[in-house]
């Protein structure tokens, strides 16, 4: 079942001294969501991504953290100290560094969380296998992953992620490298989710957003600054003139009907 | 004809130890032949063309190297025959005969494990040191590494044209490679470190922290056992490193 996240006073400092990554966040993800987490660079996003999968609490032993972290029925005081894996699925940035390198093909690369979590057999075959199917990387499975290019390298990247099942898939920035049919791909794949599986990604523009999230954060300087629906974003989205890209802007005019913009942002699209 | 890990690690172990015991031309014979073999036998070719192409450059780079080096001591060292030559300096038979020796087994050595790194996918060698008992995080370690120093090329070729870009003449002469590779270096290894870390946290990310359930999956063929082939060439390696002792202690 999909877990709600609840996140309680959060406060995170890489080392002792350090600004604080994440001052007094609090924020509540309902289950089987599609979150979207927006905002600048240096925002906190990519540290409250890491801070869910357990990956900064596992590695990072220099970190201070206060507050509280709840994962559907799991509660973690201050943060998950291990990775929470398989429960929880984690894209990075950046997907070549996702892929483990020491896998010959793409169908081995998919298989590799399967063989840490040692499943085998018919259940390991029908995993890949629908991994393949859903990101259509059928085409590309027997290739040798330094071999793709970023799209598929994405791609790719998502799908070892998705063989595990996970019921949180936390994903930063997962469309970077993707092109427009890339992207359209991605918004059927977490759409085909919704329910099933609790989805909470960031990106610093609005329009992927846009097309998939249900749920919208805003977050700059470690907090959040804006928690709502899809229509409470959209008409607090003149607020954010500063902090989202402008260029993106033109786009969430026409697509999504928003007809009153900040004056800035009306000059600058000559409405 | 069909050689799995071990016989390459054996048969490179051997050749390593090889070269310390054969003469100076005959471990020139032994480079030349290796060159041969790496394209003439299937298992010893480049698994791509990147690595084709860095086997190619490092063995004409060291070629140079040999040459410059046997120059020198030639020029410096002034035992044996000297012959004049213009300019009033002498190359010595002595010192030609030191800088072939240690030159030619300096080519023999890089050949014998540009054979084996060149000719084998990472992923079999992580099988194969897995299936013969080494710690799962001793392996990702090496693989880590491997991993890192085969895409060094790759990032001093970025760096460089990005400072091309900007009009730097890195790659003018030989002079302007160097000094720009130095400057490069500390930048290079730091990055090369952040990427190993953020490599290793995707690992664990999938599920891979050295637990018991992990495996390198792999083909059946490289599961570790001890075959003629590599059995043959440990008891010539041995007998390499008697002949080794024995001359030390008969000199």
């Amino acid at each position: 079942m999909a877990p709600s996240v609840s996140i309680r006073s959060l406060h995170y400092q890489y080392f002792d001294g350090a600004p604080f990554a994440l001052k007094d966040l609090s924020v509540h993800i309902a289950s089987g969501s599609c979150t979207a987490l927006l905002g600048p660079s240096g925002a906190g996003k990519t540290t409250l991504l890491q801070i869910l999968s357990g990956i900064i609490g596992a590695q990072f032993t220099t970190g201070k953290a206060s507050g509280s972290v709840l994962i559907g029925d799991d509660e973690f005081r201050p943060i998950p100290q291990k990775v929470l894996f398989p429960s929880v699925g984690y894209l990075m940035q950046d997907a070549s560094v996702q892929l483990s390198g020491i896998k010959e093909t793409v169908e081995e690369e998919l298989a590799f969380a399967l063989d840490n979590m040692g499943i085998d057999g018919y259940e390991r075959r029908e995993r890949v296998s629908q991994a393949l199917s859903r990101l259509d990387l059928g085409r590309l499975a027997n290739r040798r992953p330094h071999q793709l290019s970023g799209g598929e390298l994405q791609r790719t990247a998502l799908a070892s992620i998705l063989v595990a099942r996970p019921s949180l898939l936390v994903l930063d920035e997962p469309v970077n490298a993707l092109d427009s049919l890339g992207q359209q791909r991605m918004v059927n794949v977490l759409r085909s989710l919704k329910c099933s599986t609790t989805v909470l990604f960031a990106d610093s523009g609005i329009e992927f957003a846009l097309a998939v999230a249900d749920t919208f954060l805003v977050m700059q300087g470690g907090s959040i600054l804006f928690s709502g629906t899809r229509n409470q974003f959209l008409n607090s989205l003149d607020s954010f003139y500063d902090l989202l890209p402008v260029n993106q802007w033109s786009e969430v005019v026409r697509k999504w009907g928003k007809t009153t913009v900040h004056p800035r942002v009306a000059g600058l699209l000559s409405l | 004809m069909r050689f799995d890990v071990g016989e390459k690690l054996s048969l490179t172990l051997f050749l390593l130890l090889l070269s310390i015991v054969l003469p100076w031309h005959l471990n020139g014979v032994l480079f030349l032949l290796l060159v041969l073999f790496r394209y003439a036998f299937r298992p010893f070719r480049p698994v791509s063309d990147a690595s084709r192409r860095r086997s190619s450059a490092l063995a004409r780079y060291l070629a140079i190297v040999v040459l410059l080096m046997t120059i020198v001591n030639g020029l410096l060292i002034k035992e044996g025959t000297l012959w004049p030559l213009p300019g009033g300096f002498t190359m010595s038979s002595e010192g030609v005969t030191f800088g072939l020796r240690t030159g030619m087994r300096l080519l023999v050595i890089a050949m014998s494990l540009l054979l084996f790194f060149g000719s084998t996918p990472i992923p079999r060698l992580a099988q194969f040191l897995q299936s013969v008992g080494w710690p799962v995080q001793l392996v990702m370690t090496l693989l880590l590494t491997l991993h890192f120093i085969d895409t060094v090329p790759d990032r001093v070729s970025l760096i460089f044209t990005a400072q091309e870009a900007r009009g730097a003449p890195v790659r003018a002469n030989i002079l302007a490679r160097t000094k720009a590779f130095f400057l490069i270096l500390s930048p290079l290894l730091l990055s090369g470190i952040v990427e190993s870390i953020d490599r290793s946290m995707a690992l664990e990310l999938r599920g891979f922290h050295g637990g018991a359930k992990l495996s390198f999956r792999g083909d059946e063929t490289s599961r570790g056992r001890m075959t003629m082939v590599s059995m043959l060439f440990l008891i010539l390696s041995i007998l390499c490193i008697v002949w080794i002792i024995l001359r030390w202690l008969l000199q």
